[in-house]
């Protein structure tokens, strides 16, 4: 057998690149040297990167959760250590399940009802009609708002005297008087619910479009003569072609839904009370209106720890059912 | 009993200034293997999709045996189609792929298994049935789309190009075993393919289309030996026949000064100029002093028991290719000039203008 270097990436035959006038185990030096000099250069190319992740991500990330051990207030807005205080207080108190509570609801339902609006609305724009272009381009409207002018025009639209919502609902006689849809309790998460699927369901409409047109005809017309009717070819060959695109979007609405802020924040402010309060928007009161740095820190180390579970598991529940591809 | 009819049907699509399939009368009987080419785009698929009820029908009929299924929806058809991609679905295996139909057919889960695992057997696919498609290869998946096909038990097979992805070796043997299963089985098949080599070996019969409209439909050996126009007679055969312009002479027709003699019958009916359809088998090479057309020879393609010989000659100034087949043994050099001509009852003749037969 030919002398071969013993190393796992380099395992050349060194017989076959000896040098003119070179002794094999003088080449196995040349081809460990060769070695080294390339590891050198593989770290060095990776340094800048890694380097600028820990800047840019666990810097950050990292101070979040310093903070969260500690306490401060508005009289004395300096950190002091508090060990696990702040944690112990929150996760025993009503408002944290307020909160948790109505992060979850926000996020099942918007998610949800992006999900069908999405789908629905993609199916529908891909169908040849007059107009098509003029919709599809409108549809996206409300995506490309900021969230902030989004906010101001729903809280116009629900505006108990003046808004088109009391308007159209008195004149169809499904309301009484004019009630604050966001200014009482009982309503108000609603109200914001149905304003954040109207802002975010184009996405899931672009994505879904993409994804519809993007399965093959053929498929179709196949499952067409195997017999199956309309429904059936949407149901059987349709939705699982589309499937790795629905995991993807839902996924990513899931995490964007609940770090939502701006627009709760302008509509209600997590008001009235806390019926309304998520984690960014409670996590921005005790941080700004409280000065309670360290609390507001260990709200988004626990929101930032419960949505990292919700990947993992649905990436590993993905991966059973055939992951992303 | 599932024979298939073409009653004037008609394709023409939305915006389109002529029908894709026009006035299309074809009656494919009950078991029989119908192959349907020409060149591309002249409307095999539509016609194949119209009858699989994917693509709508804008004039005339099509029946399913006694059944008018014009406007009857796909599902209602009993066809099994194969498609040029196979169209298999992704995300399910092998067999799921197979048992699609039957499911949606409401036939129990036992018979399903049973006629998946039937099918498999008979296209040996016994190991991979619970692999998906993406992890077969392109024959295999052929087969896949094959055994879809055949656990329908259906009226009529529809398959369009079902070999053209695959490698040319492996398309010559699963040619032969398509028509072997299709055999067995008595299924009315009809098959598109634009390859004229496929249609002549598979067909019962073979229907050739040009500009979606209809040519001739024959037994592969009739259309071979009796085309019924020039378009029928240069796209069937291969090398193909060779097309020369004639004027009438006497009692022939008359090649750049050389007399080519044809029947009486044929000569009757030649008035002005033809076009002369000589396969290269049908040549035959004589001495200079009797009187042939000459020939020079450029290319030799030396296929062992023969050769075909590729060369020009003049016809009225204009140069013209013509092939040959010559025995072993006899085969010219290139360079050479060889001199060239035909028996009256191995020439074709047509009609210059509209190119219609006129040989009987
Ligand atoms: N959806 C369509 N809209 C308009 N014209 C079409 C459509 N589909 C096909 N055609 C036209 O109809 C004619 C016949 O098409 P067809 O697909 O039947 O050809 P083909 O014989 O199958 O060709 P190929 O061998 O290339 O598959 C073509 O000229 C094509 O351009
Ligand atoms: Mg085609």
């Amino acid at each position: 057998m030919p002398p071969t270097v013993r190393n796992a990436d380099v395992s050349i035959s060194v017989a076959e690149r000896l040098a003119p006038g070179e002794a094999p185990d003088q080449a196995v030096a040349r081809e460990k040297r060769r070695h080294h000099r390339q590891t050198a250069l593989r770290v060095l190319c990776i340094v800048p990167p890694i380097a600028l992740l820990g800047a840019l991500v666990v810097y950050p990330l990292a101070n979040a959760v310093y903070l969260s051990f500690t306490k401060s207030s508005f009289i004395n807005p300096d950190p002091d250590w508090a060990g696990l205080a702040n944690y112990q207080a929150i996760l025993t108190s009503d408002t944290f399940l307020t909160v948790l509570k109505n992060s979850l609801i926000w996020t099942v339902a918007v998610v949800a009802a992006q999900f069908v609006l999405g789908l629905a609305s993609a199916i529908l724009l891909s169908q040849k009609f007059k107009g098509r272009l003029v919709l599809r381009s409108m549809v996206i409207l409300p995506w490309i708002m900021p969230g902030v002018i989004a906010g101001v025009l729903w809280k116009l639209l629900y505006d108990p005297y003046l808004g088109p919502v009391n308007a159209v609902a008195g004149g169809l006689g499904l309301v009484d008087g004019n009630p604050a849809w966001l200014g009482q309790a009982s309503t108000a998460l609603a109200a914001v619910i149905i304003a954040a699927i109207w802002k975010g369901f184009p996405l899931s409409t672009i994505m879904y479009m993409a994804s519809y047109q993007g399965v093959p005809n053929e498929l179709r017309e196949a499952a067409r003569s195997d017999g199956a009717n309309a429904w059936q070819v949407f149901l059987h060959v349709t939705l699982p072609a589309m499937a790795p695109t629905i995991r993807t979007t839902v996924l990513l609405t899931t995490v964007w839904t609940f770090n939502y802020f701006d627009l709760v924040y302008v509509m209600t402010a997590g008001g009235p009370g806390t019926s309304t309060e998520i984690f960014p928007t409670y996590i921005y009161r005790e941080a700004f209106q409280n000065v309670r740095y360290g609390v507001a820190g260990a709200y988004g180390v626990i929101s930032v720890v419960l949505l990292s579970i919700f990947t993992v598991v649905y990436l590993r529940q993905l991966n059973k059912s055939g992951g992303l591809d | 009993m599932a024979s298939v009819s073409y009653r004037g049907a008609e394709r023409l699509y939305p915006g389109g200034d002529r029908p894709a399939v026009a006035d299309l009368n074809l009656e494919v009987e009950d078991g029989e293997f119908m192959v349907l080419v020409g060149p591309s785009g002249c409307g095999k698929s539509t016609s194949l999709r119209m009858l699989a009820g994917l693509e709508e029908v804008t004039g005339g009929r099509i029946l399913i045996g006694d059944h008018d299924v014009t406007d009857v929806p796909p599902k209602e058809r009993d066809i099994a189609m194969v498609f040029q991609n196979y169209a298999l679905y992704p995300h399910m295996n092998v067999a799921d792929n197979m048992a699609f139909a039957l499911k949606l057919a409401g036939v129990g889960k036992e018979e399903r298994m049973a006629r998946v695992r039937e099918a498999a057997k008979l296209l040996d696919l016994e190991p991979y049935l619970e692999r998906k498609p993406k992890a077969l290869s392109g024959g295999q998946r052929q087969r896949v789309a094959m055994g879809r096909a055949i656990v329908r038990h259906p009226q009529v097979f529809c398959m369009d190009e079902p070999l053209s992805n695959l490698d040319a070796k492996l398309r010559v043997s699963t040619r032969t075993q398509i028509a072997a299963l299709q055999q067995r089985l008595g299924i009315t098949t009809l098959y598109v393919t634009h390859d004229q080599v496929e249609a002549m070996t598979m067909g019962d019969r073979v229907a050739v289309m040009k500009d979606g409209v209809l040519q001739q439909v024959d037994s592969p050996l009739r259309l071979y030996e009796r085309p019924t126009n020039v378009f029928v007679a240069g796209f069937i055969g291969s090398p193909a026949m060779n097309l020369l312009s004639a004027k009438p002479g006497d009692g022939g027709v008359v090649i750049d000064n050389h007399l080519l003699p044809v029947d009486r019958a044929t000569a009757s009916k030649i008035d002005g100029d033809v076009t002369v359809g000589i396969r290269p088998e049908a040549w035959r090479m004589v001495s200079e002093s009797e009187g042939g057309l000459p020939v020079r020879v450029t290319v030799v393609e030396e296929l062992g028991a023969d050769a075909y010989v590729y060369g020009q000659c003049d016809l009225d100034g204009v140069p013209g290719q013509v092939v040959i087949r010559a025995a072993a043994g006899r085969v010219p050099h290139k360079g050479e000039t060889v001199h060239v001509t035909s028996d009256p009852d191995r020439v074709h003749v047509f009609d210059g203008g509209s190119g219609r037969r006129l040989s009987t």
